[in-house]
């Protein structure tokens, strides 16, 4: 089993005395993984960690049951999209692929085929003979995708690939990062735009200043948190009466009228028995809901649960 | 082509691509060119005004190799190497385009001796035939005729081999400073300093000098001055030993930091 997922083994990272990332344990399987936390707060550290740029000072890191700074062969499944918006100099689109995917072994047949596939898949097929360096933001962050996915690795490990993109780019590679999630590949994605991770990922590694905060799917860890009451929206016929009977249950903590008079917010320690009790009411008849919505369960309220930093951009 | 050739092909491939700005490229002519040019003028003006009196066959050359060892191998060779090696792996650095090498399926070590060939290629496409152009053009004014001596076409072929092997060593030498330290200028400069008064260098120190061993290879043997500490004289399949040993020295050098370096721009 370990031959198929990513394995971080009480890893830390220290730059001399600076704490790059501390004493994370993770394990990561095929789908779209998000590292979620403010900038320095340790996601590069994490990703150059798992591509072997850099060494573990504690610990270990093994990709599909090899170490990654030992294991040069490994650069065959991995593809990474590194945040440095630097490139060769000189060179076009497709030299700039075509180039690296000969030290893949490629003939150059064979790396042109491929160099144009990826460039196809990332849109920028009509601008592959022009040099990178004429290149907006948006298509050096495209063509950077293309050559991390030319060789067409099992695991694509991308820092902040949606930067600087214009909101149907980013659609358009959301939907890219859901078919190569798809295909089996592991997609690992830093961002530090909350309700973008909240959109893609199937998991959510949260890190905040060099410690992972909490993983897993979001439900789950809000779920987790039961410092914090889990918040519901409800809108209703007769707010005041909602209100009093929903009182009347133990893990219903705090109920807060609308200013507009027309529902009322819930806060419960057991959201799971809330909903139940929710649908007996409405069943018997008690209450009259028009709609009921979590409040508090995406990534953003998790982060600022965890974290104290409001959500939206970080 | 096997795949693991095909990827060091790649790797110089690319370090050529990467050399070849319109900018070095001019460099690197400039530098073969200044000796082309020099001995033309020379020529020119033994033609128009004639050669100074009593000059032997014996002094022609020993007048050229005095001005191969100056120009050519400090001069041209040394600075033709130093801007093309150096900047291998540190240019890389500094542009931020290192990663891009390190995440492919090739060890490190063949990374850095692709670069090294790619390296070594463009060295001598440049300054190899310097020498022997400007030996030809020194000799123009009295006579094409004594490239028929075998003697001559020896000396033209082992100024050949000195600057083939002058790259080489340079090549290691330059390389490895440009990976193991941040800022090489001053050591490029100390070494120019070596490399120009190493006759004055005791015999255990002159070693860390190329032109030391380019001397010793010297088709006319050629006085040091009265300042010069003597070394035993060395053969010649000995000093060419020792100039691919250096070499391979440095290469070596540059192997050991890039296999053991992490990738980290903030301190390159």
């Amino acid at each position: 089993m370990s031959e198929r997922v990513i394995l971080f083994e009480d890893v830390s990272k220290f730059y001399g005395e600076v704490l790059g990332v501390n004493r994370v344990d993770l394990r990561i399987g095929p789908g779209i993984t998000a590292l979620v936390g403010p900038n320095g707060s340790g996601k590069s550290t994490v990703m150059n960690l798992m591509t072997g740029l850099l060494e573990p000072t504690q610990g270990s890191v093994r990709v599909l049951g090899e170490e990654p700074s030992r294991s040069p062969a490994l650069f065959d499944r991995i593809g990474y999209c590194a945040q440095f918006d630097t490139f060769p100099r000189r060179v076009t689109g497709l030299q700039f692929l075509v180039g690296y995917l000969t030290l893949h072994g490629m003939g150059p047949v064979e790396a042109r085929s491929r160099a144009l596939r990826a460039i196809d898949r990332v849109q920028l097929t009509e601008a592959a003979g022009r040099r990178v360096a004429a290149y907006s933001k948006g298509m050096r962050q495209r063509i950077k995708l293309a050559q991390a996915m030319a060789h067409d690795p099992q695991i694509l490990v991308l820092d902040e690939p949606l930067n600087g993109l214009d909101p149907m780019a980013r659609a358009e590679l959301i939907d890219l990062f859901r078919e190569l999630a798809a295909e089996g590949r592991h997609v690992i994605v830093s961002s530090h735009i909350l309700h973008e991770v909240d959109v893609i990922a199937d998991q959510v590694v949260l890190i905040n200043q060099g410690y992972i905060v909490a993983k897993g799917d979001i439900p789950e860890v809000r779920e987790e948190m039961v410092d914090h009451p889990m918040q519901v929206m409800l809108r209703c016929a007769d707010p005041a009466l909602v209100a009093s009977t929903l009182f009347s249950h133990d893990h219903v903590v705090e109920v807060k009228l609308h200013e507009d008079g027309g529902g009322l917010m819930v806060k419960t320690k057991q959201a799971e028995h809330f909903y139940l009790l929710l649908n007996e009411l409405v069943a018997e008849g008690a209450i009259d809901l028009e709609s009921v919505a979590p409040a508090d369960d995406d990534v953003m309220a998790v982060y600022r649960y965890l974290v104290g930093t409001e959500g939206g951009s970080l | 082509m096997s795949s693991s050739r095909r990827r060091l092909f790649g790797v110089a491939k690319l370090e050529l691509r990467r050399q070849a700005s319109p900018g070095r490229l001019l460099w690197y002519f400039l530098l073969a060119a200044a000796p082309v040019t020099m001995m033309a003028v020379v020529a020119w003006a033994v033609s128009k005004f004639g050669h100074p009196e009593g000059l032997t066959t014996a002094e022609l050359q020993e007048n050229y190799a005095h001005f191969f060892q100056g120009m050519v191998v400090r001069i041209v060779l040394f600075f033709g190497c130093a801007t093309i090696f150096i900047g291998q792996i540190r240019g890389e650095l500094d542009q931020r385009s290192w990663h891009y090498s390190l995440l492919t399926p090739i060890p490190r070590w063949q990374l850095v001796v692709g670069k090294y060939l790619a390296g070594v290629f463009l060295a001598w496409c440049f300054f190899l035939l310097p020498g022997v152009i400007g030996r030809a053009l020194f000799q123009l004014p009295h006579g094409l005729a004594a490239f028929g001596d075998p003697r001559l076409q020896m000396e033209v072929l082992t100024y050949l081999g000195i600057a083939a092997l002058g790259c080489l060593a340079y090549g290691g030498f330059f390389l490895a400073v440009g990976t193991l330290l941040r800022g090489p200028g001053y050591v490029v400069a100390v070494f120019f300093l070596i490399e120009w008064a190493q006759f004055m260098l005791p015999p255990g120190l002159k070693q860390l000098s190329v032109v030391y061993y380019l001397r010793s290879l010297s088709p006319v043997p050629l006085s040091e001055g009265p300042f010069a500490m003597l070394a035993e004289p060395l053969p010649t399949w000995l000093v060419v030993v020792q100039l691919l040993v250096y070499a391979a020295l440095g290469v070596s050098l540059a192997v050991w930091k890039v296999r053991r370096a992490e990738l980290d721009y903030r301190t390159k």
